[in-house]
C-alpha cells in the first residue's frame, strides 16, 4: 500500500486516476452497449477522460461531473417517483414560475409516470388517489354516517411504539410513504359530513367560493312535493339579489367570478320547482370581497399611540384620531407612484422587466 | 439621518418532523435551511455585534421552527447531517486535488461546514434558538412571531376561535422560548383580513406587515402610501412592502440574485457525479438530491456552467450591497423631500432562506450591507419597526383590505381548483375542536392529554405550506398526505373523546409523532361569550 501512496503522491497520481476511470467507464460502456450507437460513442469518450461538450465541443475540466447525468438511470426524471425535495423551497422563495423553469424536475407533471399513481411502488404515495386532488364527489370512499365515523376504528392495531425512545436503528430508509413502521390504520377521509354547512369565503376582489355539505333529509325536505324541481344559486349582496344561475347541487363547490368588489355577498341554494321553491338549510355567512384599487375616500385621520401604551381590544382609533388637513394631491401623487415603480410583487411569484415606470428617483445596479 | 430601513427576514419552514423514520427528505429543508442560512446569519450577525457595528434588523422565526430547531431529534440528526456533509467535503478535497479551480472550490467547502460544525456543536451547542434569542437580548435583532402553525388567517376568519388559537398560541410559544412578549407579527403569508387587528391586539401586538396594496388600497386612502405605517383602528400598526427595495433582491430576472457571477443553485454534484460516489449522500433509494457541493456559477441562460469562482462571487456580493446602500440613499432622501417633517420608512421583507440557500452568498450581502450602512452613509438607519413607531408614534388610522403576499394578492394562492377541497375538512375539524373546548371546561387528565393532541392535530393540518405545496405542484403527495393525515388523527381522537373510548397507547404515539407545543392549552378554542 505504501506504493500506492508513493505513486498518488508523484506525477504519476494523474495518471493513475486517468487510468481508473477509463477503467470504470469502460465497465459500464460494456453494461450499455446494448443502449445503442449513440450510447455507446459517448461511454467511449467518457472511457478517453474527455467528456465533451456536445454542442460546443470543447472540453470540460475532468472532475466537474456531468451535467446531464442526472437525465439518465436510478434517479433520473423517468424512475423519480415525485418531483425534487427543493421545489417547495424554490417555489417558496424564488416564486412558482421557477419550479417550471428549473432544470430539474420540481413538479408533479415533470415526472414522466406522474399519470400513474400505482406505479409509485410498496409504500409509495396514496395510492388510488390523484395526487392533488381531495375526496371530490366521484369519490368512492363510503359517506360518514351521520355524527362522523369511518371504518378505520375496525382495523387491528399493532401496540404503539415508543416515540420518545432514540430512532430506530434499522438501515436507512427513504422516503417512505403509506408503510410507517406502526400503521395507524388512519384510514380515507370521509367524502362528506352531511352536516349542512354552507360556507362562503372571498378569494380575491371579484371571486367568492362556496362549499356546501347537505345532509340528505335537508335536501329531501326543499324538494318535497315539487314539480320538475332544479337547484338554484342566488347570490345577494347589500342591495339584494345580484344574481341567479342553476348549478349541480353535486358539484358541492363553485367559484363565483366577475363580483363586484368591496363588498358583501351572501348566497343561498333553493330547489325551484314548477310549483314553487324551497330553500336548502341555511344561507351562507356573510363574505366580504376586498376593494380593488385605492379608496376614493380621504381622511387623513391621525392618533398618537405611546409605545407603552397598553391596546385593549376594543379601541377604536376612526372614531377617536385627529384629523388633519389633507397634504396637496401632487405630493400625494407622487408617494403613490413612488409606492408602485411596477408590477405587484407576490412572495410565490417574481416580478419580471423591472419597469421603473413612475419611480420618481433613478437607480442603478452599478454603483 | 432622513429616514429608515427596516429589513425584515422571514424565516420558517412548516414543521417537518418523522421520528418514525430514520431518514426523511422532507427534513432536510431544515437541514439545508440550517446550513446555508441560520448557521450562517447567526455567525455574521452576531461578529457585527462582537465589533460594535450598530445595526437594528427585524426576524420572524415561526413557532413551527422554533418548535423544530429546538427538538433533541432534529437536533441530533442534523448532527448527523453535518457529519455526512464534512465526511463528503474530505472527499471532495481528495478527488479534486488534480484540478485546481475546483480544488479551491472543495478546500472552501471543507473549512465552510468544518466551520459550521464547530459553531453547531461548540459555539451554540445545538440551540439556535437560544442564539438568535441572545442577538435579540444584545438589541441587535428583534424576533417576531407568526401564525402558530402558519395557517392562512383569512380563509379562516368565519371561525374566529381558530384564528385567535393561532394567534394565542403562537405569543404563548414566543414567551416561552424568548422570555418576553411579542411585539409584532409575521402574519402567515401576509394574509390580513379586517378584524384580525384586534385580535393582535389581545395579544399585546403592536405591528404586522402587508403586502403594498394592502397600505395602498386601505381605507380612508393613505397620506404616504407605503412609506409610512398605518394604525388600524385597533391601534396595532400595518407596516407595508416597499416594492423597489423588494425587487432589487427578489427579482429572479433584474435582481442581486440572478448575476452570472454567483452560485448556481441547481448544479450539484449530487446530481452531477456518479451514482456510486454520491450513492452515501444522497437518497438511500438511489434517487439524486443536493448535496450542497456546487462547482459552477449561474453563468447565464445555458446549461453549459463556468465553474464558480467564490471570492469573486463574494466580492460581487460587496458590490451589490453597496449598489443596495446607494438606491435606498437615493430613494429615502427624495422621500424625505417629498415628506416634509415626517420621516419615511422602507420596509424590506424577504424569505430569510433567500439568504444562503437559494442565493449562496446572501449573507455576505447582507453583512456588507449592515457595515456600510453603519459606516459609509448618513441619509438612514437600519431599524426595526419597533423602533419607528417608539420614535414616531403619531400615524394615519386606516384599515387594510382582505390581502396577501401571494401570487394576485389575495387568497388565490391558498383557494385553487387544486387545493380546495382541504377547506372542508379543515372547516369541520375546527367546528369540533370548538366544540369540544366548550364541552370539556374541566376534563380529566387523559381527556386533557387526548384534547390538546387534537388541538395540535387541527393546528398542523391547518398550516399554510400544504395548500401552497399543492397549488404548486412540488411536493403534492407529501403535502396531501400530511392533510389527510392530521384530520384524520384529530377525527379519532374526537371519536374517542366524546365516546369515553380514548386509546392511550395510541394517543401516545400521536403525542410523540406530531409533539409541537407541548404546553398548549386547548381551552383557547373555547367559545367567549
Amino acid at each position: 500500500m505504501a506504493g500506492s501512496k508513493f505513486f498518488e503522491r508523484s506525477a504519476l497520481g494523474p495518471l493513475l486516476d486517468l487510468l481508473r476511470s477509463a477503467w470504470k467507464k469502460a465497465v459500464r460502456f460494456g453494461e450499455h452497449l446494448s443502449k445503442g450507437a449513440a450510447d455507446a460513442r459517448r461511454s467511449a469518450r467518457a472511457a478517453r477522460g474527455q467528456e465533451v461538450r456536445e454542442r460546443e465541443g470543447a472540453t470540460v475540466p475532468l472532475g466537474t461531473g456531468d451535467q446531464r447525468s442526472w437525465m439518465e438511470g436510478v434517479g433520473s426524471p423517468k424512475a423519480a417517483r415525485e418531483p425534487r425535495p427543493e421545489g417547495f423551497v424554490v417555489a417558496r422563495i424564488a416564486g412558482e414560475a421557477e419550479v417550471h423553469r428549473a432544470p430539474h424536475v420540481l413538479v408533479e407533471e415533470g415526472l414522466s409516470n406522474h399519470a400513474d399513481p400505482s406505479t409509485w411502488g410498496a409504500g409509495g404515495g396514496i395510492v388510488g388517489e390523484p395526487v392533488g386532488g381531495g375526496p371530490p364527489v366521484e369519490a368512492s370512499a363510503p359517506a360518514a354516517p351521520e355524527g362522523g365515523g369511518d371504518s378505520e376504528d375496525l382495523a387491528p392495531r399493532a401496540p404503539a411504539p415508543p416515540m420518545d425512545a432514540a430512532p430506530p436503528a434499522s438501515p436507512p430508509q427513504r422516503h417512505q410513504r403509506g408503510a410507517t413502521p406502526w400503521d395507524e390504520g388512519l384510514g380515507e377521509l370521509p367524502s362528506a359530513y352531511q352536516d349542512d354547512t354552507f360556507l362562503a369565503l372571498p378569494r380575491d376582489p371579484t371571486t367568492l367560493w362556496l362549499f356546501w355539505d347537505f345532509a340528505p333529509s335537508t335536501i329531501e325536505e326543499a324538494r318535497r312535493d315539487l314539480v320538475d324541481p332544479r337547484v338554484r344559486l342566488r347570490l345577494f349582496d347589500e342591495g339584494g339579489l345580484v344574481r341567479e344561475q342553476d348549478l349541480a347541487l353535486e358539484s358541492r363547490s363553485f367559484y363565483l367570478h366577475d363580483l363586484a368588489p368591496g363588498r358583501s355577498y351572501r348566497a343561498e341554494l333553493l330547489v325551484v320547482g314548477a310549483n314553487g321553491e324551497h330553500r336548502i338549510g341555511s344561507p351562507t355567512n356573510q363574505a366580504a370581497l376586498p376593494p380593488k384599487g385605492p379608496s376614493s375616500i380621504v381622511d387623513d385621520r391621525f392618533a398618537t399611540l405611546p409605545w407603552g401604551l397598553p391596546l385593549g381590544g376594543d379601541l377604536d382609533l376612526l372614531t377617536h384620531g385627529v384629523s388633519l388637513a389633507g397634504i396637496p394631491e401632487s405630493e400625494r401623487a407622487a408617494l403613490w407612484a413612488a409606492s408602485r415603480p411596477g408590477e405587484r410583487l407576490g412572495g410565490s411569484e417574481s416580478l419580471g422587466g423591472g419597469s421603473q415606470s413612475g419611480r420618481p428617483w433613478v437607480s442603478s445596479r452599478e454603483r | 439621518m432622513k429616514g429608515y430601513l427596516v429589513l425584515q427576514l422571514h424565516a420558517h419552514l412548516p414543521f417537518v418532523r418523522h421520528p418514525e423514520h430514520e431518514r426523511f427528505l422532507e427534513e432536510d429543508w431544515l437541514y439545508e435551511a440550517i446550513t446555508e442560512t441560520y448557521l450562517p446569519l447567526i455567525s455574521r450577525f452576531e461578529t457585527l455585534a462582537d465589533e460594535g457595528i450598530p445595526f437594528r434588523l427585524s426576524l420572524t422565526m415561526t413557532p413551527s421552527l422554533v418548535q423544530m430547531l429546538r427538538d433533541d431529534l432534529l437536533q441530533w440528526r442534523y448532527g448527523e447531517h453535518l457529519d455526512r456533509l464534512c465526511e463528503l467535503a474530505d472527499k471532495e478535497v481528495d478527488r479534486t486535488r488534480h484540478e485546481p479551480r475546483l480544488h479551491d472550490t472543495a478546500r472552501f467547502y471543507h473549512h465552510h461546514f468544518n466551520h459550521l460544525r464547530w459553531l453547531w456543536h461548540e459555539r451554540y451547542h445545538r440551540d439556535l434558538v437560544g442564539a438568535f434569542a441572545k442577538l435579540q437580548d444584545r438589541g441587535v435583532i428583534e424576533i417576531i412571531t407568526c401564525g402558530a402553525t402558519h395557517g392562512f388567517l383569512p380563509l379562516m376568519q368565519t371561525q374566529p376561535e381558530a384564528v385567535r388559537a393561532q394567534i394565542a398560541i403562537a405569543a404563548a410559544h414566543y414567551r416561552h422560548h424568548f422570555q418576553r412578549d411579542p411585539v409584532g407579527i409575521w402574519l402567515p403569508e401576509c394574509g390580513f383580513y379586517p378584524g384580525v387587528e384586534r385580535l393582535l391586539a389581545e395579544e399585546g401586538i403592536r405591528y404586522f406587515f402587508v403586502d403594498t396594496h394592502g397600505i395602498l388600497d386601505a381605507q380612508p386612502k393613505p397620506r404616504y402610501g407605503v412609506f409610512a405605517p398605518l394604525y388600524t383602528p385597533a391601534g396595532v400598526a400595518a407596516f407595508g412592502r416597499d416594492p423597489e427595495s423588494s425587487e432589487q433582491v427578489w427579482s429572479a430576472g433584474t435582481g442581486y440574485p440572478g448575476d452570472p457571477v454567483y452560485r448556481d443553485f441547481y448544479r450539484d454534484i449530487g446530481y452531477d457525479l456518479d451514482l456510486d460516489y454520491v450513492r452515501p449522500y444522497v437518497q438511500a433509494t438511489g434517487d439524486r438530491k443536493s448535496t450542497g457541493f456546487k462547482y459552477h456559477r449561474i453563468t447565464g441562460a445555458t446549461a453549459d456552467k463556468d465553474l464558480y469562482d467564490w471570492r469573486a462571487a463574494f466580492a460581487q456580493a460587496d458590490r451589490h450591497a453597496g449598489n443596495f446602500l446607494f438606491n435606498r440613499e437615493r430613494q429615502i432622501e427624495h422621500l424625505a423631500l417629498v415628506m416634509g417633517d415626517r420621516r419615511p420608512v422602507v420596509v424590506a421583507p424577504y424569505d430569510a432562506e433567500l439568504f444562503g440557500h437559494w442565493w449562496f452568498e446572501g449573507p455576505v450581502f447582507l453583512e456588507m450591507l449592515i457595515r456600510k450602512a453603519a459606516y459609509d452613509q448618513n441619509v438612514f438607519r437600519l431599524a426595526t419597526a419597533s423602533d419607528y413607531l417608539r420614535e414616531n408614534p403619531s400615524q394615519q388610522v386606516a384599515t387594510p383590505p382582505l390581502c396577501s403576499w401571494g401570487a394576485g394578492g389575495y387568497s388565490g394562492v391558498w383557494l385553487d381548483g387544486s387545493n380546495d377541497w382541504i377547506y372542508r375538512h379543515l372547516h369541520r375539524i375546527a367546528e369540533q375542536m370548538i366544540a369540544l373546548a366548550r364541552d370539556y371546561a374541566q376534563p380529566t387528565p387523559l381527556e386533557r392529554r387526548a384534547l390538546n393532541q387534537a388541538a395540535r392535530e387541527l393546528l398542523l393540518a391547518q398550516s399554510s405550506d400544504w395548500a401552497f405545496i399543492m397549488k404548486t405542484g412540488t411536493m403534492v403527495e407529501y403535502a396531501v398526505q400530511r392533510t389527510k393525515e392530521h384530520v384524520l388523527r384529530f377525527q379519532r381522537l374526537e371519536r374517542q373523546i366524546r365516546s369515553g373510548t380514548i386509546d392511550e397507547g395510541w394517543l401516545g404515539y400521536a403525542e410523540g409523532k406530531d409533539n409541537i407545543f407541548p404546553e398548549l392549552d386547548y381551552g383557547i378554542y373555547r367559545p367567549r361569550a
